[in-house]
């Protein structure tokens, strides 16, 4: 009972903490939407990623930064934080919009196929309403169950227990691997013009291919400062870790 | 034919060994002369540069010769080798068609030339250039004298010769003539300095129309016609238009102009070519007045009209409106900026912007500018697309003058209707594609931020999910407890004995001052209590029973001993109440508590 009541002692502290961070946060973001409208886009993105800094993830926040610096002439950090957007809110309109456009000015072509389909449906989903629905099949349960305590189970209850549970089982079952791949998978967007990718972590390696800013690449190792990624297509090439930015 | 043969084959030898000897100790001269010492600007003069040596002339450079003052075509060069009493000698004619630009005496030359060994120079020639040409005996029938620019001449014309700066004036250029004429081309286009110029027409080939000048029938050719608008006040000065041709010659000696009198015959043995050149013509530019100006001109001058059409009147927030503006006129369109589209409640994108350009009925330059701007509606209400208003120069009322449309007020609706209730928009393919041409704006100032945190990273999920088992954990044992309670009377009285010998007890405390009460209280808490822990009737249980069933539970024989004591004192002084005291009874009280206290724990 002590242990459950520190955590709720810390949570209730982090909280506050964050209530702190989203004021300070409000504020940047008001500025660089008053700064953005101005046509100063450069100062916009500072605004911007001073509010990011507080710690606040917000899709609004990250989408404007994205357009910021889109204005500001930085494409591949425009990608970045279209593509850190889509973590948050996989079917906003505006950032699938810009972020469309984005590829479309960009050198490299992303593969046209990317996102949809199958693998479209198994993303479509934020992991947040994955979890809200576990959540929910979880307290449905928690409900029906109580219920059986006081009322005699019927065919009915049984047929909602068991649903529930196959329901709780499946959304914790795909919960558990998109959250293991939200924890897994690295991925990462070029932010130099060109990067030369090598056959391994050292600048006197064989070139092996070249990347231009925007382009979104899988980080599969880390060594000495170099990162060894993958592009969508399958080739594989060491990069400075300085010329690309986790997503 | 053998004599032929051997005496071509001597000449190619010899020439072969002059070529290789070079020009060393070669003889050179060096002639100049022109076929013409008079002429009009029209006339060509051919003037021939002759160089002959005995030597080779493979290597000679060009000749050094100031002609400035003329119109040069050429050279063109030829060379012969001559075969005389058996010498060599070599001849480099270069024939050069002049023009005089302006009328007066010039001199050509001398001409220079610099060979190995020396430099030849050849002798000045003196050349008169006339306005008119030589007049020349016509035809026998007619029997009248000609110049040429009497047969053949550019006429230039300005519609009028004092315009504001701005303003449109038109000239053209025609060709008159009055003979067949071959190998027509332009040798001198004017640049317009001075002149923001639209070409309107420019021939191809000449298309002639009779026309009478000043009694005679010419063949009138429209060369040129374009629309200037002077950019400078001041007098500017239009260039000549230059035209090339060659007219036929007659058969018979000095038939020049005999030819002319055999119009429209389809061939002739000799041509000679002539440039003809328009007079220049002088604009005089009044500047725009200072009077009047509207504060939104910015240099137009014509007549211009403009209007504007928005559709729809009625859209949801989100939803585009296009403004469509028409500005149309006969002056410079172009100068006019694009309207300044900045309506409240609207986010307003690049118009498109398109120019149509033709003629106007009296055959000047007009264009149409049209421009279509797509205006999203950011918020619901009553919202008003200004008046858009053009300001001109009017030059036929000598004033300034505005166009304008009429404002338009737009009712914007809340975005969250059904799509199925959204009116028609008359949109096309072209205006669709033109709103992703820039990516889409941001999003809207808000009061709260970081919604998009992660639900896993979040304690109170996590804490809220380990409730939950435990609640149900708990719900079920107080759900068995309860079921316990209801169906096993033993446990149900255990459960209940704490309570009723607390409640026991307190009466046996509110009886402290009452000796025989209190201790009837106290003997009937514990032997209830123990009745209770037992499963025991109470009025059964004597202090025998009592001792005998606690034995058998277990309970240690101190406890029993301390309880079978207490049971007695409290008989003893039911019987006997006035022998003990308050405080005594107290003393009793407290160690019936505890022995109830003790029994608890020893029977749990």
């Amino acid at each position: 009972m002590r242990g459950v009541l520190i955590l709720l002692l810390l949570t209730l502290a982090t909280t506050g903490e964050d209530a702190r961070a989203q004021t300070v946060a409000v504020g940047l973001y008001g500025e660089g939407n008053a700064l953005y409208r101005g046509g100063e886009f450069a100062a916009a993105r500072q605004r911007y990623l001073a509010a990011v800094k507080t710690g606040v993830r917000d899709v609004r926040l990250f989408y404007n930064l994205g357009n910021a610096c889109f204005k500001s002439e930085r494409l591949g950090e425009a990608v970045l934080w279209y593509e850190r957007s889509l973590r948050l809110e996989p079917r906003d309109e505006d950032v699938l919009a810009n972020l469309r456009f984005a590829r479309r000015v960009k050198r490299d072509q992303d593969p046209e196929d990317e996102g949809e389909g199958i693998y479209g449906l198994y993303l479509w989903p934020t992991l947040n309403e994955l979890f809200a629905a576990t959540s929910l099949g979880f307290i449905g349960l928690f409900i029906t169950a109580c219920w059986r305590l006081w009322r005699r189970p019927g065919m009915a209850a049984r047929v909602v227990l068991v649903g529930l549970s196959v329901w709780v089982l499946g959304a914790g079952v795909f919960t558990g691997a998109r959250l293991q791949r939200q924890l897994t998978l690295t991925e990462a967007v070029v932010l130099i013009q060109e990067g030369t990718a090598r056959s391994g972590p050292e600048s006197a390696q064989t070139p092996v291919f070249v990347v231009h800013e925007g382009t979104k690449v899988v980080v599969e190792r880390r060594e000495d400062g170099w990162l060894l990624v993958r592009l969508a297509n399958g080739l594989g090439g060491w990069l400075p870790a300085e010329a690309v930015a986790i997503i | 034919m053998k004599g032929s043969n051997c005496r071509r084959i001597r000449l190619i030898v010899v020439a072969t060994l002059v070529a290789l000897g070079g020009s060393v100790g070669a003889q050179s001269e060096f002639h100049a002369v022109v076929d013409r010492a008079r002429a009009s600007q029209s006339e060509a003069i051919r003037l021939t540069l002759t160089l002959t040596s005995t030597g080779s002339l493979s290597h000679v450079p060009s000749p050094q010769l100031d002609l400035t003052e003329f119109d040069v075509f050429g050279p063109s060069i030829s060379t012969v080798t001559n075969l005389i009493n058996g010498r060599i000698s070599f001849a480099r004619e270069l024939v050069y068609t002049l023009y005089g630009r302006k009328v007066g005496r010039f001199r050509i030359g001398p001409a220079r030339i610099e060979l190995a060994d020396t430099t030849l120079v050849t002798a000045a020639i003196d050349i008169e250039i006339v306005r008119r040409g030589r007049q020349v005996r016509g035809s026998a029938a007619r029997g009248a004298q000609q110049t040429v620019e009497e047969v053949i001449f550019v006429r230039a014309v300005a519609e009028r010769d004092t315009v504001y700066m701005g303003q449109q004036v038109v000239v053209r250029f025609d060709l008159c003539y009055r003979f067949n004429l071959r190998d027509v081309g332009f040798a001198e286009i004017p640049t317009f300095t001075g002149f923001w110029v639209k070409e309107l027409f420019v021939a191809q080939r000449l298309a002639p129309q009779r026309e009478v000048i000043d009694g005679v029938v010419f063949n009138v050719a429209p060369l040129r016609r374009v629309a200037l608008f002077p950019t400078r006040a001041g007098t500017l000065s239009i260039e000549p238009l230059a035209v090339k041709c060659s007219v036929p010659q007659g058969r018979s000696r000095g038939s020049l102009f005999d030819a002319l009198s055999r119009l429209d015959e389809p061939l002739f043995g000799r041509s000679q070519s002539v440039m003809v050149r328009s007079e220049p013509l002088v604009i005089e530019v009044l500047p725009l007045p200072d009077r009047g100006r509207p504060a939104g001109f910015a240099g137009a001058v014509g007549r211009f009209s403009v209007v504007a059409e928005a559709q729809p009147l009625q859209v949801r927030v989100g939803d585009p409106v296009t403004l469509r503006i028409e500005i149309e006129g006969d002056g410079n369109v172009q100068s006019i900026p694009d309207p300044d589209m900045a309506p409240g409640g609207f986010e307003v994108y690049s118009p498109t912007v398109e120019l149509e350009e033709g003629q106007s009925p009296t055959g000047g330059y007009a264009a149409r500018k049209k421009l279509e701007y797509i205006l999203i509606p950011e918020q619901r209400g009553g919202w008003r697309i200004p008046a858009v208003s053009v300001a001109y120069f009017d030059p036929e009322a000598g004033q300034y003058r505005t166009s304008s449309t009429a404002p338009f007020d737009i009712l914007v609706e809340p975005g969250d209707q059904q799509a199925d209730s959204a009116p028609v928009y008359d949109l096309t393919r072209r205006e669709i594609e033109q709103l992703g041409r820039d990516i889409r704006h941001i999003k809207p100032d808000a009061t709260t931020l970081g919604a998009g945190r992660p639900l896993y990273r979040d304690g109170l999920y996590w804490v809220m999910h380990g409730l939950l088992p435990l609640a149900y954990v708990g719900l079920l044992a107080y759900q068995r407890h309860r079921r316990r309670l209801e169906g096993d009377e033993a446990y149900a009285r255990r459960r209940r004995a704490r309570g009723e010998a607390s409640k026991r007890l307190s009466a046996a405390r509110e009886r402290l001052d009452d000796g025989d009460g209190f201790h009837a209280a106290l003997q009937d808490a514990v032997v209830v209590y123990i009745a209770d822990q037992l499963n025991r009737s109470a009025p059964g249980l004597t202090r025998d029973t009592c001792r005998r069933l606690l034995s058998g539970w277990g309970v240690g024989a101190n406890l029993v001993d301390g309880i079978d004591g207490l049971l007695e004192r409290c008989e003893f002084g039911r019987f006997a109440p006035a022998d003990s005291g308050v405080a005594e009874r107290q003393a009793l009280l407290a160690e019936g508590e505890e022995l109830v206290e003790s029994l608890r724990e020893a029977l749990s």
